[in-house]
């Protein structure tokens, strides 16, 4: 072969590795509908799709601290930078409001924008591509009845490489299952219903879940527990996860409150918020498939109370005026009497029983402040009054007090980045978060 | 057992559980009644004092975590010895029906306007929605952290 033609090969197999990359990068445009031209629907249609925007939350991560609803704006810290949650009200500059039914579910099932960029699975297009093709229209139907907001999100701030979105199609091959859920045989319509929710438009496994170096969620860890935006989604499934029925999920999802696991707080609590308004068939579905995934070991956890820990006599006496009030043992301290925190054992709480201290740390911090206006389970934040060491000491104090787990490690370190990183204003409006 | 405490610039002793919640200790020994007991489970604010610059339900802040700090009360925010500025807004639009949260109601105020001296109606919603008021005068309280702004 002579150099000539080894060259004119090399070139050909070049032209052809970039047109087989082109194929899997590029994406067409998809053609803005025109004005006033978005198909009909009935009121039906857009109830229903309203229902099924609670249950995947949509409104939580597309609407800014204090904004207009769906008119995103939300900061989202990955390890890979920040990233925005964009206006998807019916805006046709600043939202969705040019983008027809097909832009919208190739952008919930391939996570590919109208314009034909690819957008990150920060947007949990990873699940929502099991959506439905009628739950994906009835969704489509209720973001166009939004009010439309005149408000663009804030670029994203992600460094080389990562704000090259292209780079997202490669991502998507390896990680983006469209495979459609389909029924287990032998399970029954609650379970594979819930699987469906749980699995696809819920997206619990986006926190749930943990997620591999280039963050995509880990198939084999499914919703055994993960770090995300500063608090610990504590294990559904797996070894770790606490122990569910079905009857406790259900009002755990309904209400924000299990008497034997106590209150969701942080991101769940506002998650409740969302899920507090979806139809109860639908967070029963729900629950009887997540509870399955611990199916066996649904007995009650024991309270837990190992008395006053040796030399924490600075945080006991915090614990006795600051938490005790509400906390007291109700049987011990108070006759049998419910105390102010329903006489729930703060040993049944997942946060103290936790690998992790984080949500523990966070909650003494921030409160909970999730059910303000809907009515719910409440703590006061102690950010204000307490420092960083103080909520460190409190919180090594229950967990040697009211588990039977290892102390923790790295408490005072933790309590500052937390205190650090909570604007005590922000925090007060409540969640997250 | 005994604590010194600092109050409105003045250090005080106090006997007794370090335990204690800052409130009884204000009202009980150093005889600052302004902030009030009410619920006792940091859910209404009827107590909040500031510490250090932020406002604190002082009935869920045991005096053994105030080695060191500042407590400013709504006695501390008087101008020689006359009502302050967010007090006299609050007097000018007639903010109290019973006024038993309107001390906690007005260092509530103090703490926005220290962080935010100009805050929209929002950020006064927003600001002020950890205090309770049980006869409803909310709007007038409202009206007051605004006139206090302005003034």
């Amino acid at each position: 072969m002579t150099h000539r033609r080894l060259w004119f090969s090399g070139f050909a197999v070049l032209l052809i590795l970039i047109a087989i990359a082109f194929a899997i990068v590029w994406r067409p445009a998809i053609d803005e509908i025109r004005e006033g031209s978005a198909p009909q629907v009935d009121a039906a249609q857009i109830a229903r799709g309203y229902e099924l925007a609670q249950l995947g939350n949509c409104e939580s991560c597309h609407t800014a601290e204090n904004g207009a609803a769906y008119a995103g704006g939300r900061k989202m810290e990955t390890p890979f930078g920040a990233i925005y949650a964009v206006n998807i009200t019916p805006d046709r500059a600043h939202g969705i409001g040019a983008w027809g039914p097909d832009a919208f579910a190739r952008s919930m099932r391939d996570g590919v924008s109208r314009d034909g960029t690819h957008l990150y699975p920060a947007f949990p297009y990873t699940h929502f591509t099991k959506l439905t093709d009628s739950d994906m229209s009835a969704l489509y139907a209720y973001l166009r009845s939004v009010p439309a907001v005149a408000e663009s999100a804030p670029e994203n701030e992600l460094p080389f490489p990562f704000n090259i979105r292209a780079l997202m199609a490669g991502w998507n091959l390896l990680f983006l299952d469209k495979d459609q859920i389909t029924p287990v045989q032998g399970e029954d319509d609650d379970w594979n219903r819930g699987r469906y929710l749980v699995e696809g438009l819920a997206h619990c496994g986006a926190c749930h879940t943990p997620r591999n170096a280039v963050g995509a969620e880990k198939s084999a860890a499914f919703l055994a527990g993960a770090e995300i935006n500063g608090w610990y989604a504590p294990p559904l499934a797996g070894a770790e996860a606490g122990p569910w029925n079905t009857e406790q999920m259900e009002a755990y999802l309904a209400n924000g409150f299990s008497r034997a696991h106590g209150a969701a707080a942080g991101p769940m609590g506002e998650t409740v918020g969302n899920l507090a308004q979806a139809p109860r068939a639908d967070i029963t579905a729900m629950a009887t498939y997540v509870a399955s995934l611990t199916e066996g070991a649904a007995e009650e956890l024991a309270a837990i109370d190992n008395g006053v820990p040796e030399d924490m006599d600075a945080a006991h006496t915090l614990w006795t005026g600051a938490c005790a009030d509400c906390h007291r043992n109700p049987v011990r301290d108070q006759g049998g009497a419910l105390n102010p925190s329903y006489g729930v054992p703060l040993s049944t709480g997942a946060a103290v029983r936790s690998s992790k201290p984080i949500n523990t740390l966070r909650t003494i911090a921030g409160g909970i402040d999730a059910y303000r206006d809907v009515g719910g389970p409440y703590m006061p934040a102690f950010e204000d009054s307490l420092t960083s060491a103080q909520i460190a000491d409190l919180a090594r104090y229950v967990r040697a007090r009211f588990s039977d787990q290892a102390p923790w490690e790295d408490l005072q370190e933790r309590a500052q980045d937390i205190l650090g990183q909570v604007d005590p204003d922000e925090n007060r409006e409540g969640d997250a978060q | 057992m005994s604590i010194t405490i600092d109050v409105n610039g003045t250090q005080h002793e106090v006997e007794g559980d370090p335990s204690m919640p800052l409130l009884y200790a204000l009202r009980d020994q150093i005889g600052l009644r302004g902030a009030k007991f009410g619920c006792g489970l940091g859910q209404c604010g009827a107590c909040t004092v500031i510490v250090d610059g932020r406002a604190v339900y002082s009935c869920l802040m045991p005096i053994s975590a105030l080695e060191g700090r500042a407590v400013t009360t709504t006695e501390g925010l008087l101008e020689d010895g006359e009502p302050g500025k967010v007090h006299r807004a609050f007097i000018e639009e007639q903010a109290a029906q019973c006024g038993y949260c309107i001390a906690g109601m007005v260092m509530r105020a103090q703490h926005l306007l220290e962080r935010n001296p100009d805050p929209t109606d929002d950020q006064i919603l927003d600001g002020m929605q950890t205090n309770l008021c049980r006869c409803g005068t909310h709007a007038a309280i409202i009206r007051a952290v605004k006139r206090a702004a302005r003034s």
